[in-house]
């Protein structure tokens, strides 16, 4: 698995009509067994550019490829079913207030043919992972702001995804519980699989083990730092 | 081109190895049986998701059953009359005359009507009835002297034939303090003792008759022997009916009035359709609410675009979403439609139920026995479905598909997530 950004930029309009440039002819290239680290001020673009990476968004130049694939040229139906490899931790962690701890975290298994008891193992699995199964039948609004990015990332693993991009995940979290995630990170780090995480947490660089690629991302310019 | 992985073996704090794509031959077997084995979860989540709001869900159900079994009950009622009716006039006479004078109608001679009536071209036979109305305990009622000759049409074959001093009776009548004995006051007065009722299928039209032996009928009337209250005339080819009625008229020595079936069954027909038109007004309301369920679904599926977004961020298709909706749409929609139709069914079909009546007739008793035939059934039903269930399901999938087809970043973007 590799995936590739070839000269990527995204514009976007402003309100009197001129475009502003996010990202500038990015060109970057993550292989598997790879853990990249992205870092950039707020405001860079780092969010912009994982959910391009992720398939959520479309590059306006550029293309980004997936095996040698354009993923980012595919039509929606290819880019749906696409995304099933992919595990997102999104910077807010976007859990369904009205779904329980279980059901948020089920949500991306559930059109993949799975039986429910499978569905129920596979969730308990990944919030043991975080040592909140005991949270599994709560509603998500009893819950704190670190357990709810702790469930987000429960929720993006139980599909054990090829590529798994982080915006932020440790950032509601304490001293003990951004180690516990930096370290299940540095263990998900296995030959088939890519992560990539963007965080300004100085914690992630103190760990030093995790990544392997970093790239910094200034004035929509990604650059790979040595 | 890749394909979903699924996951396998336990991978506690682990991400596990993903499943090798299987060869091209043997992804579409795959496909069919994930494609089957998928449905279930997907379903159980619907459902789920339609309960985690069960007030809303609950009143949604109950609103839209209700919307239906007032409409089905109008529909139903139309169709059934028109139904009833046709099978009613399908057994009445091709054309039946009436002595009139200027005070009003006055008994014809019934051997001579008949000669005059048959030397007609064109007519097959000719009867003569002897019928009025009388006061009866409840009100004016409908005496008819019945004898073997009227048993020959299909409806009334099954008659019981009246004895003297003994009366058949339509299922609406009212008796008074003795269940079993009628009084009647005509020309003069008459008690009956009650032997039978009339079948309900009848009803539309018998609903408030009486049948007499005919000796019983003349002398409440004051008809005089060998007289008749009117005749019926039936022709070879139904369609001469009203070409003859000229020759008919001048057969006659004295002034007479005809109805012919057609005629009658126009009757019939606008009755239906001016009292169809009262239900159609009545409906206005009815139609009302079903824009503000639909409105309050619709708005409601806009604000759940955002969920969607993030379903698809998780490789969620917008076919899956398209099913998710459908069948959240189906779980309420069929159910509440099935409900609505047996109401509506009930109302309008079981014996006994007095508002159906006394919309369409003004009869402050029980309602006549109404028939329905499967090709109204059908049409009943279609009209329920484009009317309501249609517009209800238009507004349940319509914002889901396009927040389905459109990229999850802009639904994301609202967030209302937690």
């Amino acid at each position: 698995m590799s995936l590739v950004c070839q000269n990527v930029s995204l514009f976007r309009r402003r309100p009197d009509g001129s475009e502003r440039a996010i990202l500038k002819q990015v060109d970057a290239t993550l292989n598997a067994g790879e853990g990249a680290m992205i870092s950039g001020k707020t405001g860079a673009g780092k969010t912009t550019l994982l959910h391009l990476l992720a398939g959520l968004l479309r590059p306006s130049e550029g293309q980004i490829t997936a095996n040698g694939q354009p993923i980012s040229h595919w039509n929606t139906f290819h880019r749906d079913r696409w995304r099933r490899q992919v595990g997102i931790i999104f910077q807010q962690p976007h859990l369904i207030n009205e779904f329980t701890v279980l059901e948020n975290v089920i949500l991306p298994m559930i059109p993949r043919g799975n039986s429910i008891s499978q569905l129920r193992k596979l969730a308990r699995e990944a919030l043991d992972t975080f040592e909140i199964s005991h949270l599994a039948n709560q509603k998500v609004r009893s819950l704190s702001g670190g357990e709810k990015q702790r469930v987000s990332i429960a929720r993006a693993i139980i599909s054990r995804p090829a590529i798994l991009i982080a915006d932020e995940p440790t950032a509601h979290q304490d001293d003990q519980g951004a180690a516990m995630i930096i370290d299940k990170f540095v263990r998900w780090k296995l030959p088939h699989t890519i992560i990539i995480v963007a965080a300004h947490d100085p914690r992630w660089a103190e760990h030093g083990k995790f990544a392997d690629k970093r790239l910094l991302l200034e004035n929509g310019r990604l650059r790979e730092l040595q | 081109m890749m394909k979903a992985k699924i996951p396998n073996g336990s991978a506690s704090g682990r991400l596990a190895p993903n499943v090798v794509d299987p060869p091209p031959e043997k992804i579409k077997k795959i496909h069919k049986i994930r494609c089957f084995g998928s449905s279930f979860p997907l379903f159980a989540w619907s459902v789920r998701d339609l309960f985690r709001y069960p007030v809303e869900t609950i009143l949604l159900f109950l609103s839209m059953a209700a919307l239906v079994s007032i409409l089905g009950t109008a529909l139903l009622l139309s169709q059934a009359l028109s139904s009833t009716a046709g099978l009613l006039l399908k057994n009445s006479p091709s054309v039946v005359v009436r002595r009139v004078n200027p005070t009003g109608w006055s008994a014809l001679p019934a051997k001579e009507s008949m000669r005059l009536a048959i030397s007609v071209p064109g007519v097959l036979q000719a009867g003569t009835r002897i019928w009025g109305t009388a006061n009866g305990p409840g009100g004016p009622l409908t005496v008819f002297g019945f004898d073997e000759s009227h048993r020959l049409s299909g409806l009334a074959k099954s008659v019981p034939l009246p004895k003297r001093g003994e009366a058949v009776v339509g299922t609406g009548i009212t008796t008074g303090e003795t269940p079993e004995v009628l009084k009647l006051t005509g020309q003069n007065a008459l008690i009956l003792k009650i032997t039978d009722t009339l079948e309900a299928k009848t009803s539309m039209v018998a609903h408030d008759m009486v049948l007499v032996h005919p000796d019983d009928a003349r002398r409440l009337f004051g008809i005089a022997e060998g007289y008749a209250s009117d005749l019926i005339v039936d022709v070879f080819h139904e369609t001469e009916a009203e070409a003859i009625l000229p020759d008919l008229s001048r057969a006659f020595p004295w002034p007479v009035r005809m109805t012919t079936r057609k005629e009658a069954a126009g009757f019939y027909g606008s009755a239906s359709a001016r009292r169809s038109g009262i239900v159609y007004i009545a409906i206005i309301p009815a139609m009302l609410a079903l824009a503000l369920i639909v409105f309050g679904v619709f708005k409601g599926q806009i604000v759940q675009s955002c969920n969607v977004g993030l379903f698809k961020a998780f490789g969620w298709t917008t076919t899956n979403i398209f099913q998710m909706q459908l069948l959240k749409a189906l779980v309420i929609g069929i159910p509440a439609v099935t409900a609505g139709m047996v109401v509506s069914y009930g109302l309008v079909f079981r014996s006994g139920t007095s508002w159906p009546g006394y919309l369409f007739f003004g009869w402050n008793d029980s309602s006549p026995q109404l028939f329905l035939n499967t090709s109204g059934a059908i049409l009943a039903l279609i009209e329920i479905v484009v009317l309501i269930f249609l517009p209800y399901l238009a507004a349940a999938l319509w914002p889901a598909l396009r927040a389905a087809v459109s990229d999850p970043q802009d639904f994301l973007e609202y967030n209302n997530l937690g």
